[in-house]
């Protein structure tokens, strides 16, 4: 008989647990807990095995391939450069490369005898032979700092001046430390010149302005034309190989200097990517009932690896460290460790064997690195934080705040692992992608289509105190969790997509998680003003972001339904198209004085935008900003067209990640020019542009309602019907598609006719039909061809906000496809109807109330819902909180009469396990009623649309009766007849019907039991896939993921079919 | 004038414990890990017996953990099945999927028949898995394809573990039928075929096997009377034809399942107003005349099927008394209102005589999981005894009440008679295997074919009768 004893060590907890009958499970769920995700495991083995074919296998074999001895007079060395960094060797400043080569080896590369620099302007009066006496007051005031003073002729990046150079110091630092205090000293005027040369130093007392301020790395970068992530060569006779005090942990450590060594633009064979190691891992922390695990006091108990190559599409390693003993895992090494300590030591050096060049994880930055390094502190392991490579440098944790117009304020930690790239997929995610949660579960949910198994951190804990199955149950789990961001990077090309940023904008590929996007334009202004000349102004910020501009137009839209087909004409990068075609550049810029200084003709030599600045005209000269956007757009062109020719699906991606790369940066230019905190504002640029736009916009409505006309031929009048930004939608009046169509791409061209180039007017598409509700909000059927539709397009309505239930998404979706695809208003309306009626019935299931809301900063001067809710939830459990930047989930339940809305929110759990009623007229009223009005009223009117919330469906209401708290604790229920609702008595008090009703009594048990069956179904399906999903049939289910929509439901579906049957039973109690 | 007939007595028997759900005592605050427990627990040793003396002569030895396997060895394991199959319908992308695409149709099949490869293996969309105490193995090989694999089955599996963590198998054991209490048929030798060597004497005793009546539907209403009045005994005189059964013999008319009609299926409760539409119950007051009218000649037990006000999971409860008002006057005497599934005993001071029956969700939904050509349900029907399981799919695929300690579908003992109603056409066998002997009969849908099956109480021979309006 094979053992089935009952296991008294495993002792769970979590709600799901203690809901169930014990005795009997414990038994069942001892076992550990094989799923799909191992069937998965085991296949990886296998493809491992496969591809290598006849090469001897690496599977999970750690260290990297041995680089054989080389001659470096005879031997090229290239290399992906993936991390730069400021470093000092003997004294003296070094950028610090490290990369890998095409066979995978290591090498850190130490770039030599490049000098900082800034330059300032060589004031009016300076003489040569008075450069002297400006090196000892340089001197003086910051000893030891030039390295050398050069006088060159330079252009200003900001403003026309003729195209005359002026003269400016180049100033060498000895140092890129001392560089600030030198330019200080020059801005500030404060060079301490001796006495004897006060004169000379008069021409610098009242400071100046700095120009090309820049980091050390980014400024050695930009003149040795290394961008992220490129290609370098190191010319064979010219590099040396370091073999005394070696600092890394690299192959080889190898210097050179800067002139010497060749960069190579992302092209041909220096598009590829090296095989670079990533490493993608999961921690679990046995935590304590209730609070959230504390590196202070609860231990690491597993961490999951995943080692994987670039380009090839299965990982090598897959490995987890377990405290205590685990069963065997199928195609997974188990470490077991004895101690803690043992296994985060042992864990460091697989990180520094398996040498990964990447590491990724979900949530790594916030939670697993420093959960990791906090721990190894309080366990005195001083020889932990070394896994970076560089074998000496501690990896230390630090705090840093990133701010961002782009993307909010997050506050954050950061580590330092040298020469390892850091990609937290969660970052990631939440810079490029907008979801209503973040949680590991709803990420893979939404990219990958599965739902994940979540075990609550207090379940954790039991599983690892169980025996080596349980625990092993956990090693599968973890490694899931290791495995998913590698799947996910893999499925968002998040590697390929920041590697082809990272080389068009040429900022290291660390920038893109840790910096906002102003440093990408700013790299590229700057490599494109060292080509020809020019040096930038290191603008002091005044810190005055009030200033404002005049943003896009919008043509007031005429609002309604349209059941003819409406054609849509779009400028295609509109932004960039107007800086080329108007040539707005700092470079271009003019003021009056220089106007009549250089007696510049209008129109001929300059023009005016319609803001009333003033540039010089192409001829004259072609800007900088013009000519990096036709680079990037020109770059992007071909990009696409290589895409099409591409077979390589792996080249493919890599060239869809440039072009998208370069779409973003070109229209990120604009946006530079306009950010009033920025390095380098220019809103003579940025209100131009958008005046620009808005005038072109204008335009076009005249010449197409100009032309369009019934005078002119045409069948009907066209009309403009609404206007935004780049587009123009056109009421041709014509029925059909097709004729719609070809008066759209005829219009464009006809339009386009008249504009500068490349500004170019295109008909993309035709909406049939088109719902206009407002400025910015609208839906319609998407036609590209006559033929067949090709989507369904929403824009600013509900469905895509995230600050809303998924209610009111569903009732949206699905009345907007009734209305549009399936032409049935009455349909659509029936069922809003139904709806309604159903949510004041109480039968709409908790997940579809839950709004989410993130919890940013904590200043808020209104009161907010999901704030309030945050710091109730602190104060039941202060562990399990929201904490800043995270999502907060609630629903909004039924309070005092006249409370506040933020008084309302509450936890959906809580909810559910408490049955605490829904404010379903808050639902009615703040959710539903505007989106669907705004639907409504174009369509049916107002008066008739407003019924939809009022009508005869709202009369029946349901409410939950709460289980605590409040009144209920001295109310005397009385039964009712459920035939005449008439209070029940005497012999007929406990059962369901009274006497004058017992001749329906049939059929009214025929209602409540068709309930209850619906409940019974319902039930069945919920548990069983829970049961299919965590892919065993034999043990309970544990998840709690509440970002599944199957969790709220299973949980609610238990406690509606047990009150379903007490109801039922009503009808026993008489004797048939 | 309908005579009245004497009332084949049955017993009350304890087979029937598991199924009788009081309501007040339903507890739903569990899952259903239990039942599995309980089954595999429960079958286990049945199983390891059967494998035991089947591979008794292999030398091969039995692992108690499945992923304790060593790769290439030859070992057998016991365990539940698990086949996880393309179109089996999933509750969470019922919820998730996107509003806008279609919704997908109803696929007569879990399974895709394109899925399965000629290796016996199966394609991504469908696989077989054992799961025991330790965990899953999948099940791979050509074998895999000749036995019938479902959800929930317990079964012993022999086999070799491949590189891949795979285990190719040999053979598969189940249970096998369990024992059953001898009943000599009465004028049959051993070994003699039961069909040929028996013919029914006038004296001989009848139950009347029905299912699908769908009683209210206008179109068959004729067909219903028809039978009613035949088993009343007032078609006696024009249909007292040789060989057909005289209805004064036929002592119990037995409807198992879909009684009632849907035709006035109207939205039961009215979402936007608060009444309830009484007529939308009117089809169960039909049955109920129907019924009645039979109860002074015949008894009648009516079992509740898929489409009846009963509750939707297995166990179905009786039928609801207060949905009767007319038949339970009879409640003592000729009317009963069993359960699905339900066990008859039958048996007499002569012979032993036990009958299990169901409204036929067990068998159909199998069927569901089953290729083309290997779905017969005379062949289910024997599986579900061998398997000692009537519904091996529940929970998985057919919704059963979440047992916390029993798993009440396991088949304790072989009746002697077997049937399943709603099903496509009438077919009937006799299994014999290690001195069981059972009578399986598929209850033919009676609004589709106008039959029903009458079978000899003594000889347990089933035929079929079929009413032509």
């Amino acid at each position: 008989m094979p053992s089935m004893e009952v296991d008294m060590n495993v002792k769970r907890t979590g709600d799901d647990v203690a809901a169930m009958e014990t005795k009997k499970i414990k038994s069942v769920t001892k076992e550990p807990n094989p799923t799909d995700f191992e069937e998965e495991l085991i296949l990886l083995t296998q493809a491992s095995d496969a591809e290598k074919g006849a090469v001897v296998s690496d599977d999970q074999v750690w260290p990297r391939p041995e680089w054989k001895e080389f001659d470096p007079q005879t031997t090229d060395i290239s290399f992906q450069q993936i991390d730069a960094e400021e470093a000092s060797v003997n004294g003296h400043a070094v950028v610090r490369l490290f990369g890998v080569t095409k066979e995978g080896h290591t090498i850190l590369c130490n770039i030599r005898g490049f000098c900082h620099y800034f330059y300032a302007p060589v004031p009016v009066g300076f003489k040569a032979e008075n450069l002297s006496t400006l090196k000892s007051a340089i001197a003086n005031t910051v000893p030891d700092a030039l390295e050398r003073l050069e006088v060159c002729e330079r252009e200003s990046f900001w403003g026309y001046n003729g195209g005359a150079k002026a003269k400016f110091f180049k100033i060498f630092a000895t140092n890129p430390k001392l560089i600030p205090k030198l330019r200080s000293a020059f801005e500030n005027g404060n060079l301490n010149f001796p006495s004897s040369h006060a004169q000379v130093g008069m021409l610098f007392a009242n400071g100046c302005t700095s120009f090309d301020n820049i980091p050390y790395v980014l400024r050695c970068m930009i003149d040795c034309h290394i961008s992220g992530m490129s290609w370098v060569t190191l010319p064979k006779g010219k590099y040396t190989i370091e073999t005394q005090s070696l600092v890394s942990r690299c192959q080889r450590e190898i210097n050179i200097s800067y002139k010497d060594l060749i960069a190579h633009p992302a092209d041909g064979e220096w598009s590829d990517i090296a095989p670079l190691r990533v490493l993608s891992f999961d921690i679990e922390c046995a935590g304590r009932k209730g609070v959230f695990p504390d590196p202070k006091i609860d231990p690491i108990i597993q961490i999951a690896n995943v080692v994987s190559r670039q380009g090839d599409t299965r990982p090598f390693v897959r490995n987890v460290f377990t405290l205590n003993t685990c069963s065997p895992i199928a195609g997974a090494q188990v470490l077991e460790h004895e101690s803690e300590g043992d296994m985060l030591m042992r864990w460091k050096q697989f990180v520094n064997e398996v040498d990964p060049d990447v590491i990724i994880g979900y949530n790594t930055t916030n939670f697993d690195f420093p959960y990791l390094i906090d721990r190894a502190k309080t366990l005195k392991l001083t020889d932990f934080p070394y896994f970076g490579r560089l074998t000496h440098i501690q990896n230390v944790l630090r705090d840093s705040t990133f701010s961002s117009k782009a993307y909010g304020t997050r506050e954050s930690k950061v580590l330092n692992i040298d020469g390892r790239t850091q990609l937290d997929l969660l970052q990631f995610i939440q810079r490029e992608y907008k979801l209503r949660t973040y949680t590991l579960n709803a990420v893979s949910a939404h990219f990958l289509k599965e739902q994940k198994e979540d075990v609550h951190h207090s379940i954790i804990t039991d599983l690892q105190n169980g025996n080596a199955d349980t625990r092993r149950r956990l090693a599968v789990y973890c490694l899931k969790d290791a495995y998913l961001p590698q799947r996910l990077m893999d499925k968002l090309m998040c590697l390929i997509n920041y590697t082809e940023m990272a080389r068009v904008t040429g900022v290291p590929f660390s920038f893109l998680l840790s910096r906002g996007q102003q440093i990408k334009v700013i790299s590229q202004l700057f490599r494109k003003a060292l080509e020809v000349g020019m040096v930038i102004p290191n603008l002091k910020q005044d810190g005055s972001s009030e200033e404002q501009y005049e943003g896009a137009t919008v043509i007031e839209p005429e609002r309604g339904y349209y059941d003819i087909p409406i054609a849509t004409l779009d400028f295609s990068s509109l932004y960039p198209s107007i800086m080329m075609a108007h040539n707005l550049c700092y470079t271009t810029l003019l003021d009056k004085a220089t106007v009549e200084r250089l007696d510049l003709k209008l129109d001929e030599d300059y023009h005016r935008t319609p803001n009333g600045d003033l540039f010089v005209n192409q001829k004259t000269r072609k800007g900088i900003l013009p000519i990096v956007l036709e680079e990037l757009l020109s770059a992007r062109k071909k990009a696409k067209a290589d895409l099409k020719k591409e077979t390589d699906p792996f080249k493919k991606a890599v060239l869809d990640g440039r072009q998208l790369a370069l779409k973003i940066s070109a229209n990120s230019v604009y946006g530079f020019t306009g950010a009033t905190v920025g390095k380098l504002p220019c809103l003579a640029i940025s209100s131009s542009v958008t005046a620009y736009g808005r005038d072109m916009i204008q335009f076009t409505k005249e010449q197409v309602e100009n032309k369009y006309t019934k005078a002119n031929g045409y069948p009907e009048n066209a009309k403009v019907i609404y206007g935004d930004t780049d587009s123009v939608m056109v009421k041709f009046g014509v029925p059909d598609l097709k004729t719609a169509m070809d008066m759209g791409l005829e219009a464009a061209e006809y339009v386009s006719e008249m504009f500068l180039k490349p500004i170019k007017l295109e008909f993309e598409k035709v909406y049939f039909p088109y719902l206009l509700i407002n400025k910015k909000r609208y839906a319609g059927l998407y036609w590209t061809n006559p033929e067949k539709f090709d989507k369904m397009d929403t824009k600013g309505i509900e469905t895509v906000r995230r600050d809303n239930c998924r209610l009111v998404q569903n009732v949206i979706e699905t009345v907007l496809r009734k209305i549009l695809m399936d032409r049935d208003v009455e349909g659509a309306q029936a069922y809003v109807k139904t709806m309604v009626a159903n949510l004041l019935q109480n039968k709409v299931d908790l997940s579809q109330l839950v709004i989410t809301k993130q919890l940013s900063r904590q200043d808020y001067a209104a009161k907010q819902a999901h704030v309030e809710l945050a710091e109730r939830m602190r104060k039941r459990d202060a562990g399990s909180a929201p904490a800043l930047g995270d999502r907060v989930a609630y629903v909004i339940i039924k309070g005092a009469v006249g409370g506040k809305n933020y008084e309302k929110s509450e936890d959906p759990s809580y909810v559910l396990e408490n049955n605490i009623p829904i404010d379903t007229k808050y639902y009615l009223e703040n959710q539903l009623q505007k989106p669907l009005q705004r639907i409504f009223d174009p369509i049916l009117g107002e008066r008739k649309s407003a019924q939809l919330m009022t009508g005869a469906h709202t009369r029946t209401i349901t409410v939950a009766a709460p289980s605590t708290g409040g009144l209920m604790k001295f109310a005397v229920k009385t039964e009712m007849c459920k035939g005449c609702r008439t209070p029940l008595r005497g012999k007929w008090a406990k059962g369901a019907v009274c006497e004058n009703c017992v001749d329906k009594a049939g059929a009214l048990y025929q209602q409540a039991l068709g309930q209850l069956s619906e409940l019974e179904v319902k039930f069945g399906k919920l548990w069983t896939e829970c049961q299919r999903c965590q892919g065993s049939l034999h043990q309970d289910i544990l998840c709690t993921s509440r970002d599944c929509p199957i969790f709220f439901m299973r949980r609610r579906v238990q406690k509606d079919i047990q009150s379903s049957v007490a109801e039922l039973s009503k009808f026993d109690v008489q004797d048939w | 004038m309908p005579e009245i007939r004497s009332n084949l007595p049955t017993t009350a028997t304890s087979l029937n414990d598991g199924f009788t759900l009081p309501i007040t005592k339903r507890n739903y605050n569990r899952q259903y890990a239990p039942i599995y427990y309980m089954r595999l627990h429960q079958l286990m040793s049945q199983v390891l017996d059967a494998a035991t003396s089947k591979w008794a002569d292999k030398n091969v030895k039995y692992l108690n953990k499945c992923l304790d396997v060593l790769v290439g060895d030859t070992v057998f394991v016991v365990g539940t099945l698990f086949k996880d199959m393309k179109y089996k319908p999933s509750m969470l992308e019922e919820v998730t999927r996107s509003h806008w695409g279609a919704p997908p149709g109803k696929k007569p099949k879990y399974v895709d028949p394109q899925g399965d490869c000629e290796d016996g293996g199966h394609k991504d969309d469908s696989s077989i898995q054992l799961e025991d105490s330790s965990g899953r193995i999948t099940l791979v090989g050509p074998k895999v394809q000749e036995f019938m694999l479902i959800t929930g089955v317990v079964c012993g599996v022999l086999g070799t573990a491949g590189e891949n963590g795979r285990f190719t198998v040999v053979d598969v054991v189940w249970g096998g039928f369990p024992e059953q209490i001898y009943r000599p048929l009465s004028g049959v030798n051993d070994g003699e075929d039961v069909e040929m060597a028996d013919n029914d004497t006038p004296e001989d005793t009848y139950i009347c096997l029905a299912s699908g009546l769908y009683i209210g539907q206008k179109k068959t209403d004729y067909k219903h009377v028809l039978l009613a009045e035949y088993l009343q005994g007032l078609l006696e005189e024009d249909g007292a034809k040789d060989g057909l059964v005289k209805p004064k013999n036929i002592s119990r008319f037995i409807m198992a399942g879909n009684n009632c009609s849907l035709e006035s299926e109207r939205p039961v409760i009215d979402t936007l107003s608060r009444t309830v539409d009484l007529d939308a119950f009117k089809p169960m007051a039909r049955v109920d005349e129907y019924i009645a009218q039979l109860l002074p000649s015949i008894s009648v037990d009516i079992m509740a099927g898929n489409d009846d006000p009963g509750n939707m999971s297995l166990p179905q409860q009786p039928l609801h008394l207060s949905m009767f008002p007319q038949s339970r006057k009879f409640k003592k005497a000729t009317f009963g209102s069993v359960s699905n599934p339900y066990w008859w005993d039958f048996s007499t001071d002569e012979a032993p005589l036990k009958v299990l029956g169901t409204s036929g969700q067990n068998v159909s939904d199998i069927y569901k999981y089953l290729i083309e050509g290997r779905d017969d349900i005379l062949d289910i029907m024997e599986h579900t005894l061998a398997w000692r399981h009537l519904c091996p799919t529940a929970p998985d695929t057919l919704t059963c009440y979440p047992y916390g300690d029993d798993d009440p579908f396991i088949i304790k003992e072989t009746p002697h008679l077997y049937f399943c109603g709603n099903q496509d056409e009438f077919q009937t066998s006799v299994v014999k295997h290690d001195g069981v002997s059972v009578r399986l009969v598929a209850v033919p849908r009676f609004d589709e074919t106008g039959e029903v099956v009458l079978v000899n109480m003594r000889t347990l021979k089933a035929e079929v009768l079929r009413i032509v309006a």
